[in-house]
């Protein structure tokens, strides 16, 4: 069973009287423990791509498999459901809660999920990327590597099927943004499927395979 | 024509947020003006009252006749008489003369003189105070009320520029990326400084004209109805604006509401345009929760605990602003509640007709079954009230006591029983138990040529002070309470000084006391309607609650406006933090019941807090003023309609607020 299958997936968004395709047609699948990144050129729909298959937006037409469930027939409840125990997410600007300290970011989708926070994973996790002395800090106290280290422990806290990573180096110097890749490369390497998004080429080279897209096209 | 344009599309891009801050300035406007224009009218009316009285004069010779005017013609420093109506008027020509005390009693014994000389034994004189006959009031009463109307004012003043002030700062930190783009293309501070003003000059004139507009004809229609009545066919309250009091209070504002935009443009104009076209940015700076982030029984009341230890402040201040108006409210509900049952009684004994005791005449029995026959009187019955009576000194240097003899049994509560010459006294007074006093009749004491004389031993009845009472002192007389036995012995000698009449209906009050007038007219006639002063008293208080009423919905109405702005800010505020969850895993329904159940967590404290701080208040006032505390179907029903209405107000910008911010995700 693919980690990911999508089919003719289509989003319009209708701007005035004109209908703009952000993503037109696009059909692929994504293999477990495989790392794919998609690339493109600002515009080109990778971002909306990513957020269909993490089911934030809603397709015109055409469907998302994440582990062998439709996604795009589910209604909220159960979207968010898969969210929380299938996927986890990555942004390019965080998206780190600031009143939380990075513990408390990190054992979040845990705590949404109804679950009781495994203090023995959060701190094997934190070891992991490295952020082990920097749990008790407010994401306004941390730099912007350590804070996206802390929005990778949040996404792979719950062990998803799947890690959604959108520009997660958009944000960062050259030195922090070759961490975190190298970070997840990592992570793929445990054995994690990773779908990332990102317009440099280099470090889409770094993954096993490359989904180009242009005008919503692959 | 670039303020112009600017405004134009400022209000037609956000006329919801203009119309908030015109709504609040307007119930802020009108809140202050309203206690302000009664107070006005407070004065007004007393002012009005005292002319009336003393229609300008010094001196009101009543009972007079066109042939005494010339009787009082001549008099060195006091002005010609007019004769209007069976009174002759005089004033006191100097002002100084007539505040001095002593040219007063110079004036008066030669009124008196002239009196003598006219012949005419009828003539009743009344002076006047210079303050009096200039409509200044020198009554504390009245004094000490407004100076509590002033206070208040102040105070509502005091809150509604705070509130006013929070408002529009929240209002402007909703334009901020406006300044930021204006600046951005190249605006100069002054020039943004002149297209806000210009937009809070038309916003703030509008809402005034709106709050004079509807304070002053709501006002007027109330005190046309209820508060503007005339008892003794002269009214204490009429309605009055003052325009200068008017233009202060909108200056005040207007003053806070120019600075507030000064310090905040000031304030963005020393930020960078790029911080304040970026909302995030402008996110107040963090603080680190005191309480730990813990998992409970569902995600929404692990979020709700979340939102409660983090990020409660703006509920916490709809708290502050809510719960105390509420409880104040609901105290002067309750006091009034149970002022307006104890006025709105009805008098047992509604009319009294008393003489003068002066040459020992008083009612007799024609007179008694005159009144018992007058139609409207169910029950006649004689008053007695000795003031014959004097304490004799203890020694030549101390002088009489005047007295006021009641019996003891009248005062109903009575603690125990009096033996024939003992008597009680208010414990107010300067006596105590056992002392021993004399009491005689004054006409044993004065002789005809006013001076006094030695009473015969008969003439004395020996007291003994046995009780101590609660009652109130009378001031000029002292009041003595003796045994049933020895008023018995008093009032056999003495005749009946009044008449007390319950009547059959309280609405025949009016035909009653006419007919007394008419055939009790003379000068040592003084007729009292009990019944019309509680008429009176209950139709004011009725006004008095609906100003009450009128002033607390407006304040409802701006409370609502404050908790409505408030809340819509703190959800809007909240928006990065929900689209964050939602992506994170926590579903549209998780986030809305998180956030209505921390509302609803405020909502219970805001509607239970003033029940819980004005129902022992009230009942304290109530044990303190010995008055029954009623909690009857009607004020239960008004406590639930607050209720809800305030559950509601909590309710519906929460909820409004989260399905505009959940709808996109």
């Amino acid at each position: 069973m693919n980690a990911v299958t999508v089919k003719n997936l289509t989003k319009v968004f209708r701007q005035g009287d004109e209908d703009i395709y952000a993503v037109d047609h696009i059909s692929f699948t994504v293999a477990p423990g495989e790392m794919v990144a998609i690339v493109g050129q600002s515009g080109s729909g990778k971002t909306t791509l990513l957020n269909l298959i993490g089911g934030i937006e809603h397709p015109t037409s055409g469907s998302v498999e994440v582990g062998g469930v439709d996604i795009c027939s589910s209604d909220d409840e159960t979207l968010s459901g898969m969210r929380r125990r299938k996927l986890g997410y990555i942004f390019q600007d965080f998206n780190l809660i600031p009143i939380l300290t990075a513990e408390e970011n990190i054992i979040m989708p845990l705590l949404l999920d109804g679950k009781k926070p495994d203090k023995t994973k959060l701190r094997e996790l934190a070891g992991f990327l490295g952020i082990e002395n920097r749990l008790k800090h407010l994401p306004g106290e941390l730099s912007g590597g350590q804070r996206q280290r802390v929005a990778i422990a949040r996404a792979l806290i719950n062990d998803p099927v799947i890690l959604l990573a959108d520009e997660p180096t958009g944000n960062l110097d050259k030195k922090a943004a070759d961490e975190i890749m190298e970070l997840l490369l990592a992570v793929n390497r445990r054995g994690n499927t990773v779908l990332l998004v990102t317009h440099e080429q280099r470090y889409a080279d770094l993954c096993g395979r490359k989904i180009e897209i242009s005008d919503g096209k692959i | 024509m670039t303020y112009l344009l600017y405004m134009k599309r400022s209000f037609t891009r956000s006329p919801h947020r203009h119309a908030v801050l015109f709504a609040v300035l307007t119930c802020a406007f009108l809140l202050p003006l309203l206690i302000s224009i009664y107070r006005d009218s407070n004065a007004w009316g007393t002012r009005q009252y005292l002319l009336a009285r003393s229609a300008g004069e010094t001196y009101h010779i009543g009972n007079a006749a066109e042939a005494d005017v010339p009787y009082f013609e001549g008099i060195r420093g006091l002005s010609a008489p007019v004769y209007r109506d069976g009174t002759i008027y005089l004033h006191i020509l100097s002002d100084e003369e007539w505040r001095n005390s002593e040219s007063v009693t110079v004036f008066e014994n030669e009124i008196r003189k002239r009196m003598e000389a006219s012949g005419n034994e009828a003539l009743l004189p009344t002076a006047y105070s210079y303050e009096y006959a200039h409509g200044i009031s020198t009554d504390p009463s009245h004094l000490s009320g407004q100076r509590i109307l002033l206070l208040v004012n102040m105070l509502v003043i005091l809150l509604s520029v705070s509130v006013v002030r929070s408002a529009y700062q929240s209002h402007l930190k909703r334009f901020s990326s406006d300044v930021g783009t204006l600046r951005a293309c190249g605006a100069g501070r002054r020039q943004i400084s002149a297209l806000f003003a210009a937009e809070l000059a038309a916003v703030f004139l509008l809402a005034a004209a709106c709050a004079v507009v509807i304070s002053v004809v709501s006002l007027k229609a109330l005190f046309t109805a209820f508060l503007e009545i005339r008892h003794d066919s002269l009214a204490w309250l009429i309605f009055h604006v003052e325009p200068m009091n008017i233009l202060l209070h909108l200056a005040v504002f207007f003053v806070i509401l120019g600075l507030s935009l000064g310090m905040t443009l000031h304030r963005y104009s020393r930020e960078p345009a790029r911080a304040l076209l970026n909302d995030a940015e402008n996110m107040p700076n963090v603080k680190r929760g005191r309480k730990p982030l813990r998992r409970r029984f569902t995600p929404a009341a692990t979020l709700c605990g979340l939102w409660r230890s983090r990020t409660n402040r703006s509920l916490s201040s709809c708290l502050a602003v809510s719960v105390p108006v509420m409880a104040v409210f609901l105290l002067l509900f309750n006091i009034l509640t149970v002022a307006l049952q104890v006025t709105g009684a009805e008098e047992e004994w509604g009319v009294k007709v008393s003489r003068s005791f002066h040459g020992g005449e008083g009612f007799s029995a024609e007179d008694m079954a005159y009144v018992s026959a007058l139609e409207g009187v169910e029950q006649a019955r004689p008053v007695y009230e000795p003031d014959g009576y004097i304490l004799l000194p203890e020694s030549p240097e101390e002088v009489e006591t005047p007295l006021r003899i009641r019996p003891y049994s009248g005062l109903g509560a009575a603690a125990q029983t009096l033996s024939k010459y003992e008597i009680a006294v208010s414990r107010k007074v300067e006596r105590g138990v056992g002392d021993v006093l004399r009491l005689c009749r004054a006409e044993a004491y004065y002789d005809v040529n006013g001076g006094i004389k030695q009473p015969a031993p008969e003439d004395v009845t020996v007291l003994t002070v046995a009780a101590l009472t609660d009652t109130k002192p009378s001031g000029w007389a002292l009041d003595i309470y003796v045994s049933d036995e020895l008023y018995a012995d008093i009032i056999a000698s003495e005749p009946a000084t009044g008449i007390e009449i319950a009547l059959t209906d309280p609405a025949m009050n009016a035909q009653v006391e006419a007919a007394l007038r008419t055939h009790f007219a003379g000068a040592e006639y003084a007729v009292t309607n009990r019944q019309s002063g509680a008429d009176f008293l209950r139709e004011m208080s009725s006004g008095v609650y609906l100003l009450l009423g009128y002033v607390f919905a407006a304040l409802f109405l701006f409370i609502l406006l404050i908790l409505y702005v408030r809340l819509c800010d703190y959800i809007e505020g909240n928006r990065p933090l929900i689209r964050t969850l939602h992506r994170l895993g926590a579903s549209k329904r998780t986030l809305y019941r998180s956030y209505i159940r921390q509302d609803g967590i405020s909502a219970a404290a805001a509607v239970t807090a003033p029940f819980l701080i004005s129902l022992p208040l009230t009942a304290l006032l109530c044990a303190w003023q010995k008055a029954p505390l009623h909690l009857d179907g009607g004020m239960v029903a008004v406590y639930a309609a607050l209720s809800v209405l305030l559950l509601f107000t909590y309710w519906h910008p929460v909820h409004r607020s989260l399905k505009r911010v959940l709808r996109p995700l």
